[in-house]
């Protein structure tokens, strides 16, 4: 494969060089179609002689005469076109004129069951774009884009034709056009062309690696936040250029070499990348002292592990530290910082572990570690629980918003029909990671977006009913889940934050003790940071949960105490500890089985009712729980029981059935919710209506679009629905782009790993060094692709796996997972550091991180902006949906296009309407007492802050600690009941084993 | 027309309680925690100096040195247990002080009277200044001191000017 070089293409000359290069594009474009048949040429044959008679052209000849063409011929006059075009367009005396014969094209040619239907219809547009692009005198940026757009069509189409030759060539004329005026149109079209180009060893990348830097850069001059592409492309481009020098001793050209000099003076933040290429350069050379430089500034390193390190730790390594830094500062001025779980794909986005991994005891050495650890396990509890029932049916809906948007695609495909639908899909949709685009007004693109958008609403209904709740065992549980508490069993989040240290031990460590001492040693002191980050931080979290933030966290909180208490009472003779009550309450969480979520197939209103009603009738079924449901949870109460239990109409059962009965009713699950999702039946009066029309044919295409749906699923199939669950089982925790170095004597992969932000000795990022051994095939695979390519970074991955393993002692436990482009290589880490992941781990590990165009198109489209619905409501605005249709019946959508609009509005308000009426709704729950329910719902606890002693926010927020682990026999928690309660009527009450809260 | 208000007891409470309410935060759809970020220690000191304003209108100013002292007192070692974040934490006191002046300000401005009769003329308010310091920086004790004695004399000096609108 080759990429062409037009950095040397004057100005002047650049636009009738593009033109050229497009119409070869075009020709190559169509040289893959049909060739006309022998009938066909003769009949060509004699309209070409009519047309000289007539002097008229042979397409007017056929227009006048009202016949039609097939696209084999339909190829052969844009193939004619072609040929002539410089004298078509010289000889036209105005733009009207030289697209004439794209008119009577486009009126002659029916599109037919030719497999290059869509192919031969972009190069007429393309072909008609570019005669408008020739005949302007000043030419339109418009023209430009429409152009480049056009070719990125084109590419994308034999993509899918799996020609990636054609493929590049294309995306190469597209970036062309689009070169100067629409720089992310270039990016993307970049970045495709860069994937495809880096698949071919023996591509010279230089150029085109030039060229994708300074598009970045040129994106970031205008945009800051991208800083950090334009930082990441330039370290290609160098580290590429560098390695090309080392292994064939090829220099990029003199005119090369002045435009990368220009990106580090135009652009200050690439300085650490400009020394590392200047360095790399001198070592290279042989210039005289640059030897102590080697190990730095070159990626491959021919001597040993030990001359390497010798090497690097003397050498300059600070520039490498410099640049680290300086990428870490862009990468933190492109995000928000928060900590977060997302519901759409259950990942924790925690703002400190987005470019640092812990590593060995690097998390102990945290500046907010009691913070770290109390987020962190403040987020493992939501992951957790949405690892149940209910986060498997909002993946399962999410994956319908994808059945959706087929259907939507289907319907404007018009050679859809041809050749393997997902294939065709895979390429024109899936691959862009954005919603279809709606063209015209339409009832069958109008009743699936809105149907889309129902979905949507459903989905937010859902999460924003479960919120509070979520919210509340999450707080209880960072606050209460003390692992000092029971020497023995753990929850899965505490398991998780036990892993976060890893285990390291040598040879020389175990003569003084055993592997199992080591082990114990570990978990004690990591249960003991824990039990201190309660100590240190507990009171100040939970009083700011419940204080700045009572709208969001009271409501949970409350309602998990109030549960908490009535289990209490129920199991009169023993206790129930925090630890053991945090157990439970995620335990209730994730089995409790689908029937916490509504049909799905009811409508909205309806639909939010439903979904409230069970949410309260669940709360009350589990704080019904007997003595003997309570006492078989906790007698149980062991490391595997999250996996073999579950919960039946408020009874604890055991699971007895085989993995692959378990997995087999899981998929059934998926299926019945999937479809329950997508049915739809709505009377045929209620179709006319929003139709707006009685019009049989209208109506029987609407009903055709909803029962084709509902009967053939394109995704909700057996075929797809492993890809349904399965894929949230391993969480990436932390992750971070590390530079690395290859030491080819030993086979050894060197990476430079971000252990930590700021460290609380050095308050200032920390790195360590990691050296692993690599197999034959693991290291040449990783060498060629860095030579290749000049891959600049290993992605390391720090992450769990949650479940879907039948070893118990597996869940909960971390590894490492490095990548580069297709190149993976996993290790153990926590308390299994340094061994090999097993089999089955390896395949889960392979599953979550390897791409899965499905599943990141999924992941896209339900984005928390909500794409679908922004590009409906787009639609509706910018369409008019009073028309007439093509056989002149008159369509009048305009007040259901109304109401869809207004169901995207729904789904994009930020107003917090479902979480506020679900807290109420609990407080009621909680709180038989209509005036405490409001003065609660509006100000939660602030009356304690208003209070004349000061301290009795803090007060309360002790007891509401310490009354969580057991309850409290603290004689002064008597005069507190006394206060509070004058506040908040029955808030604290004596039981029979302590002062509990109610 | 230099006026001065008098600031009852119940503006006062009512200042302190929407002050403390403005730092609670609307309710939103994402999953997520927090990081403290000593805003619980910013809370405690404001609760402190909440309870302080409100008994030193009960017994003056001088009864609630020793209080005033422990609030600086705790504020000076929640800054030091900031370290470099202690701009930020200091700002965020001043930004809870300065609120609250704001609202005893707007509820002191509820009090003045929207238009005066002379004569047979109507006189409307044209513009009103308070001519008392703004707390706009400066060290933390200044500030408190200054919210202390404000609210201990229960007086604010408002200057208001009426003008007769003009006709038609």
């Amino acid at each position: 494969m080759t990429l062409p070089n037009i950095v040397g293409v004057d100005n002047k000359d650049y636009d009738s060089f593009i033109e050229q290069e497009a119409l070869m594009s075009f020709g190559k474009a169509l040289l893959i179609t049909d060739d006309l048949n022998t009938t066909e040429k003769s009949w060509v044959n004699s309209l070409i002689r009519q047309s000289e008679e007539e002097r008229k052209t042979p397409l007017e000849i056929i227009f006048d005469e009202n016949k039609i063409i097939n696209t084999r011929l339909a190829t052969f006059f844009l193939f004619t076109f072609l040929r002539f075009f410089r004298t078509h367009i010289d000889a036209a005396p105005d733009i009207q004129s030289a697209t004439l014969f794209f008119y009577h094209l486009d009126e002659v040619w029916k599109e037919d069951e030719s497999q290059h239907v869509f192919l031969v219809r972009k190069v007429l547009d393309g072909l008609e774009a570019l005669t408008i692009f020739s005949m302007e005198s000043e030419k339109a940026d418009t023209s430009y884009i429409k152009i480049a757009t056009i070719f990125y069509t084109i590419a994308l189409e034999f993509e899918r034709l799996e020609n990636e030759e054609l493929c590049v060539n294309n995306l190469l004329t597209g970036i062309n056009f689009s070169r100067k005026k629409n720089l992310q149109l270039s990016k993307r079209m970049m970045t495709h062309c860069l994937s495809l180009a880096q698949k071919d060893t023996q591509t010279d990348l230089s150029v085109f690696l030039l060229q994708y830097a300074t598009v970045n850069c040129e994106i970031a001059e205008k945009d800051p936040s991208q800083e950090l592409h334009g930082f990441d492309a330039t370290a290609q481009l160098i580290r590429y250029i560098l390695t090309k020098k080392q292994i064939e001793g090829i220099e990029p050209s003199t005119e090369m070499k002045k435009q990368i000099k220009y990106l580090f003076i135009d652009y200050s933040y690439l300085k650490p990348l400009g020394i590392i290429y200047f360095a790399g350069f001198l070592v290279l050379s042989n210039e005289e002292d640059s030897s102590k430089l080697a190990a730095t500034y070159t990626t491959i390193w021919t001597d040993s592990l030990p001359e390497w390190s010798r090497n690097f730790f003397s050498g300059s390594r600070n520039t490498i530290f410099d640049s680290a830094n300086e990428r870490f500062r862009l990468f933190h001025n492109s995000v928000k910082k928060s900590i977060q779980v997302r519901f759409n794909d259950w990942s924790i986005q925690h703002q400190n572990l987005l470019q640092a991994i812990p590593h060995n005891r690097s998390i102990l050495k945290e500046e907010y570690l009691s913070d770290l650890l109390m987020e962190l396990k403040h987020e493992l509890i939501h992951v957790h629980s949405l690892f149940g029932s209910v986060g498997a049916t909002l993946s399962v809906m999410r994956w319908c918003l994808v059945e959706m948007e087929l259907a939507l695609f289907l319907h404007q495909s018009t050679d859809a029909g041809y050749g393997e639908y997902m294939s065709l899909a895979s390429t024109r949709l899936l691959s862009s990671c954005k919603p279809v685009e709606l063209l015209s007004p339409d009832p069958v693109l109008l009743l699936h977006a809105e149907r889309s958008v129902i979905i949507e609403q459903k989905i937010k209904i859902v999460e924003n009913i479960w919120t509070p709740w979520f919210e509340g065992i999450a707080v209880f549980g960072e606050i209460s889940d003390d692992p000092l508490l029971d020497p023995e069993i753990e929850s899965p989040p505490s398991t998780v934050i036990k892993h976060l240290a890893d285990v390291v031990i040598s040879a020389d460590d175990l003569k003084e003790k055993s592997r199992a001492e080591f082990i114990a040693d570990h978990v004690k002191e990591m249960e003991t940071a824990y039990h201190n980050s309660i100590e240190e931080k507990g009171a100040d979290r939970l009083r700011n949960y419940l204080t700045r933030y009572h709208k969001k966290y009271l409501p949970g909180y409350f309602c998990v105490r109030k549960l908490l208490s009535n289990w209490r009472k129920k199991y009169h003779d023993k206790t129930i500890r925090g630890d053991q009550a945090a157990r439970l309450l995620l335990h209730l969480t994730r089995f409790s089985g689908f029937d916490t979520v509504p049909d799905l197939s009811l409508p909205v209103d309806e639909f939010r009712q439903e979904a409230m009603k069970k949410h309260i009738g669940w709360l009350q079924a589990i704080n019904a729980l007997t003595y003997e449901e309570i006492d078989n949870f906790i007698s149980q109460d062991k490391s595997n029981i999250f996996n073999s239990y579950f919960w039946e109409n408020g009874k604890f059962k055991k699971n007895e059935l085989t993995p692959e009965e378990a997995e087999s009713i899981a998929i059934e699950n998926i299926l019945t919710k999937g479809k329950e999702c997508l049915k739809y039946v709505p009377d045929e009066e209620a179709l006319e209506k929003k139709a707006g029309s009685s019009d049989e044919k209208i109506i029987q295409t609407l009903k055709e679009a909803i029962r084709s749906i509902e009967a053939t699923p394109m995704l909700i199939t057996e075929k797809y629905a492993y890809l349904l669950g399965g894929r949230y089982t391993v969480l990436p925790l932390a992750q971070a782009e590390c530079p690395f170095w290859l030491i080819d004597d030993g086979k050894r992969l060197n990476i430079l790993i971000r252990t930590r932000e700021k460290d609380r000795e050095h308050k200032e990022a920390r790195y360590n060094i990691v050296s692993l051994p690599l197999s034959d095939d693991e290291y040449d695979s990783l060498r060629e692709i860095t030579c290749a390519t000049g891959a600049p970074y290993i992605t390391v991955t720090r992450s769990v796996v949650l479940g879907g393993t039948d070893q118990p002692q597996l869940t909960g436990s971390h590894y490492f997972v490095y990548q580069c482009n297709n190149w993976m290589y996993t290790s153990s880490a926590g308390m299994f550091f340094g061994g090999t992941p097993g089999d089955d781990i390896l395949s889960m590990l392979k599953y979550r991180f390897a791409p899965n165009q499905l599943i990141e198109y999924k992941e896209a489209i339900n984005k928390e902006d909500h794409p679908l619905s922004s590009r409906t409501l787009q639609w509706i605005k910018n369409q008019k949906w009073h028309y007439f249709t093509e056989d002149f019946t008159l369509a009048d959508l305009d007040s259901w296009s109304a109401e869809t609009l207004q169901q995207c509005e729904a789904v994009l308000s930020k107003k917090t309407g479902d979480i506020d009426a679900m807290s109420s709704l609990i407080y009621e729950f909680i709180f038989n007492d209509k005036e405490l329910v409001k003065k609660l719902s509006t100000d939660g606890i602030g009356a304690l802050r208003d209070a004349s002693d000061y301290k009795l926010t803090d007060k309360f927020i002790d007891f509401l600690i310490r009354s969580a682990l057991e309850p409290t026999r603290n004689p002064d928690d008597a005069a507190l009941a006394t206060e509070v309660n004058s506040l908040f009527p029955g808030l604290v009450a004596n039981t029979k084993k302590g002062w509990d809260f109610i | 027309m230099q006026n001065v208000i008098i600031v009852s007891p119940e503006i006062i409470r009512k200042a302190l309680e929407e002050t403390r309410k403005f730092s609670e935060a609307a309710n939103t759809e994402e999953l997520f925690s927090l990081r403290d970020d000593f805003q619980a220690g910013v809370d405690r000191i404001w609760d402190q100096l909440s309870a302080t304003i409100k008994k030193a209108q009960v017994w003056g100013a001088e009864k609630v040195q020793d209080a005033v002292n422990g609030i600086v007192n705790a504020a000076e070692d929640l800054l030091d247990k900031a370290k470099d974040m202690a701009a930020e934490v200091h700002n965020n006191l001043i930004v809870l002080l300065r609120t609250f002046l704001k609202k005893l300000i707007d509820s002191a401005m509820s009090l003045v009277p929207t238009s005066v009769a002379i004569g047979n003329s109507l006189f409307s308010v044209s513009k009103i200044n308070y001519s008392q310091k703004l707390i706009l920086g400066g060290s933390l004790k200044f500030n408190i001191l200054e919210i202390i004695s404000i609210t201990t004399t229960g007086e604010m000096q408002l200057t208001i000017e009426y003008a007769k609108p003009a006709a038609g």
